[in-house]
């Protein structure tokens, strides 16, 4: 399974050799370490589907002193999805930054970055070590602010400020989880960690600091402050990328976090209580993050809000399985927010680089200054629709399968109180994707504004996501298959190099 | 044992008392220099505690490099009028966008949340076991099969290459995302916001061939004592800011591709480590034969001396540098 | 609790770590300087450290354990990175609201 860690070097490969390269060969070079990553995620997926979950020591030095790799079918998810998204967004942004004489700086220090940037991502879902986890988070979050303030816009500029500040404490007090728990156990492996953790004030301590630190960059509701400014005022492709991955890489970690390590401690008595307070600030960012939504009228402020909607959606999966560990709700609960996770990612992505084509055409994204967009730009407007009904949850998108399957999970352990939350959410989408769909079919008066010409790819890479984030709703059953080797099989697969 | 008592509880006070005032000093320039003394007195604590590569780590980088950024920046801000400057940068990017002004309500709120925290972390520390080795004998034990004799260095060049060859991706990040941020290519043109005087040309010009004696022996060292790439990349950041603080050629006169090359030495050549051991059939990823690993531990702390001197360098020139837009 | 115990130096230093990462964290939430909030961010670096360092010291029959001290050297360069790339920021955006009080806040400027 030496295979597994070119997940990580093709894309730090493409980075160096973006950075030497003359210009008009790092598009093509920059693809061709995509596609390569692509292929290599696609094989472990294949790998997970065939054998199980794997794992690699590097260097050849066990796990309490050196660190290890670990695959397994959460991981592999993750790596496929952010590949498909990444060559997608890739083949979009090369067009992108070729447009203007203004934008073609910004893809010279594009391309190093989004590949550092993703070499990082990979890294984290391959990740198996509490501390080159914090340094792995490091190196997406300077890589992904780096990648906000590309624009040089004071508004990006004082947004990655922002970002910035609140990712390293965040950071620092995952940090301080883990010198915690390496002085209350002397290890840094996850699984070995969790066989020596038992319930004392330091480990309680040090859970609550690594899961705090984890929400602040996942952006969960009191902490999402940094993101709306963040990924609204960003270029369209690196938007796609904050939203539809960035913000994932440190929710995955909180999984691992949560049901791998801490696994032990939560789910009888008083450690029902963390899950139920996440799944209440999950069901408050539901509800404000679509609300604020509905009120936005800049349409990349609108995403960007609909981001912090929709990732509330993801947490649910904390309350409903530290009630109860039984097979038929986690196999529904993990389905259901793996789905959640494909189809925002998928959908999200879309929108955003169809925002940045309509930003392209109409020089504004005001959705007031959208004059028959519908009857010009057919195929946006179709990639539009098609995304907003999977973030809506109709049939038969991913985002349908998604919310169904989180419904009955959450009724199917007995909390029916997040039930109405999904609803309501789901009927608060519903009001922002119409209201912008809306504003398309509004008729010119004559004065339409004059549209810039938008290239193929740019046109073309949003519809292909929205239609992927319908397709991988009719395989719902092989990605179910895959998961339920996620929490429990990692606890016995795992661990291959104890003393 | 009492001298040492009374050691260790005047440095805790003094470094409490540091902190606070340079949290608290209304003063921005004195908030400054106590953060610079806060280094230094972080740095006693760590040879106290028998650190002494993280003391000399810290005394360079945490009170010197960051007291100049901070300096270099606080200059940069001062010329116009000191005071507006805090309300209109403050009021860009204070964290909490909905209150106005943090008025006596956010001040007992952040005060609550922050004493409610603090006083857990106190009772979970209280909580530690009072003894423990970590991992220090099974570091011991593997040292022979390491390829060098100081166990920090085996740590961070063969036990745990991973997060050291990431770490250094960081700061090719940082370096890359501070050029997006100066809207610039590369560090040609950048100058001294002063005129460098003779005197200081000619200290440093005599100087020059000794720090390129100190890196060396640093870099040297490093294989079984103190000191190592990292100790060695510092005192190379030094002597370049010092270069072109003076007038003299430094990496600003690199061109773009040079000073790429030379930012990204440590983490390409690390990364030519992990393909070649990746593609190598009977080899896990990142391992090193036991014969090499001490060559190839060695060739990739002289890259990633280069690459951190470099970085860090930068950083500062970037910083200090007169603006020019 | 026994009074020794804490007395002992790995206690009163990792007491002392908690305390520089709680003021750390007030100064972060109530400071509205930029560069104060950035000195306060490497406070609770510095107390995390400390915690670190104080934790490789404990066992002090052998020798201090590497680990930690592996650790907090690459938290020092990830610490001063960041760290630089905040300060770049903080200049630049300083810049732009100078130049900003001439040509009142430019259609760029979202305030949300």
């Amino acid at each position: 399974m030496n295979q597994m860690i070119w997940v990580v070097l093709l894309p730090f490969l493409g980075s160096v050799v973006c950075l030497l390269v003359h210009r008009k060969l790092v598009f093509a070079l920059a693809m061709a370490a995509s596609l390569g990553t692509l292929a290599v995620a696609a094989g472990l997926v294949a790998h997970v589907w065939e054998h199980a979950g794997a794992r690699v020591e590097l260097g050849g030095w066990a796990a309490p002193l050196g660190i290890a790799l670990q695959l397994d079918g959460l991981a592999a998810l993750f790596l496929l999805l952010t590949a498909v998204v990444g060559v997608l967004v890739g083949i979009y942004a090369g067009s992108f930054f070729a447009q203007t004489s203004e934008l073609r700086p910004m893809g010279i220090h594009f391309w190093p970055l989004w590949l550092l940037l993703w070499g990082g991502l990979n890294g984290v879902y391959l990740c198996s070590d509490a501390f080159n986890a914090y340094v792995l988070l490091e190196i997406s979050t300077l890589a992904a602010v780096g990648l906000t303030v590309l624009s040089g816009s004071t508004a990006s500029l004082v947004a990655g400020l922002r970002y910035l500040l609140a990712a390293m404490f965040g950071s620092l007090m995952y940090l301080l989880g883990v010198a915690l728990l390496y002085a209350g156990t002397g290890q840094l492996d996850f699984v070995l960690l969790s066989r020596s953790l038992t319930p004392q004030v330091h480990v309680v301590t040090a859970f609550g600091l690594m899961v705090f630190g984890l929400l602040l960059k996942s952006a969960l509701l009191p902490f999402h402050f940094w993101l709306p400014p963040a990924h609204a005022s960003a270029p369209a492709p690196v938007s796609a990328i904050l939203s539809a991955l960035v913000v994932k890489a440190s929710f995955f970690l909180l999984l691992k976090i949560w049901f791998v390590v801490f696994d032990s401690l939560s789910g009888e008595g008083p450690g029902k209580m963390p899950g139920q307070l996440l799944g209440f600030l999950g069901s408050l960012a539901v509800v404000w993050g679509s609300f604020q939504a509905v009120r936005q009228w800049r349409l990349k402020s609108l995403i960007a809000y609909s981001t912090v909607g929709q990732l509330g959606y993801l947490f649910f999966i904390f309350p409903v399985l530290s009630f109860s560990h039984s097979p038929p709700h986690e196999a529904l609960a993990w389905g259901g927010t793996v789905f959640h996770l494909f189809s925002h990612g998928l959908a999200k992505a879309s929108l955003f680089l169809a925002a940045g084509c309509l930003l392209r055409a109409m020089g504004t994204d005001d959705l007031h200054a959208m004059r028959d967009i519908a009857g010009r730009m057919p195929v946006i407007t179709f990639s539009l629709g098609v995304a907003g009904v999977s973030l809506m949850g109709l049939p038969p998108s991913a985002g349908f399968v998604a919310k169904w399957m989180l419904l009955r999970a959450v009724l199917a352990s007995g909390q029916w109180w997040w039930a109405p939350v999904i609803v309501l959410g789901g009927l608060l989408t519903a009001a922002y994707v119409f209201k912008i769909l809306a504003y398309t079919f509004v008729p010119s008066q004559g004065d339409a504004v004059r549209l810039q010409p938008v290239s193929l790819a740019m046109t073309f890479v949003p519809l292909a996501l929205a239609m992927l984030c319908v397709l991988i709703g009719f395989r719902a059953d092989e990605v179910i298959l895959l998961l339920p080797a996620v929490p429990g099989c990692e606890m016995s697969a795992g661990g291959g190099g104890g003393p | 044992m009492n001298l040492t008592l009374l050691f260790d509880v005047f440095l805790i006070a003094a470094l409490l008392l540091v902190s606070w005032r340079l949290l608290g000093a209304s003063d921005l320039f004195q908030a400054t220099v106590l953060f610079i003394s806060f280094g230094l007195f972080l740095s006693l604590a760590w040879i106290r505690l028998q650190a002494p590569d993280i003391a000399l780590a810290e005394a360079a980088v945490g009170a010197g490099l960051a007291g100049v950024l901070l300096l270099g920046t606080f200059k940069g801000l001062e010329p116009e009028e000191d005071r507006e400057g805090e309300n209109l940068s403050s009021e860009a990017c204070r964290l909490d966008p909905i209150s106005p002004c943090p008025g006596r309500a956010h001040l007992l709120l952040a005060f609550t949340f922050v004493g409610s925290m603090t006083a857990l972390l106190l009772l979970a520390v209280l909580d530690l076991p009072a003894e423990g080795d970590g991992l220090t004998l099974l570091v011991f034990q593997s040292l022979d099969r390491s390829g060098v004799e100081h166990p920090v260095t085996a740590v961070l060049l063969n036990f745990r290459f991973y997060d050291t060859w990431l770490e250094l991706g960081v700061l090719v990040a940082a370096a890359l995302s501070i050029l997006c941020v100066r809207n610039r290519l590369d560090l040609r043109e950048l100058r001294p916001s002063k005129v460098p005087d003779v005197m200081l040309r000619r200290l440093v010009m005599g100087l020059t061939p000794i720090m390129i004696l100190v890196v060396v022996y640093l870099l040297w060292l490093g294989d079984h004592a103190p000191g190592g790439a990292f100790q060695a990349g510092v005192v190379l950041a030094a002597m370049l800011i010092l270069l072109w603080f003076s007038g003299h050629a430094s990496i600003t006169s690199l061109s773009r591709i040079l000073w790429l090359f030379s930012l990204i030495a440590g983490f390409a050549m690390m990364l030519l480590a992990a393909v070649i051991t990746a593609s190598w059939p009977e080899m896990r990823p990142l391992e090193f034969a036991e014969e090499w690993s001490g060559a190839i531990i060695l060739a990739i702390e002289v890259a990633a001396t280069l690459s951190i001197g470099v970085v860090l360098s930068s950083l500062a020139i970037l910083s200090l540098g007169a603006v020019e837009d | 609790m026994d009074l020794s115990m804490v007395m002992s130096t790995f206690f009163l230093y990792s007491l002392a770590a908690m305390l520089l990462v709680g003021m750390g964290i007030y100064g972060l939430l109530t400071r509205r300087h930029l560069l104060r909030k950035v000195m306060a961010l490497n406070v609770i670096a510095g107390g995390v450290f400390l915690l670190l360092i104080t934790t490789a010291y404990r066992n002090q029959e052998h020798f201090p354990d590497p680990v930690p001290q592996a650790m907090v050297l690459t938290g020092i360069v990830v610490a001063i990175s960041a760290t630089g790339f905040a300060l770049a920021l903080v200049r630049r955006i300083h810049q732009r609201m100078k130049d900003a009080k001439t040509d009142p806040f430019g259609e760029k400027w979202d305030r949300s």
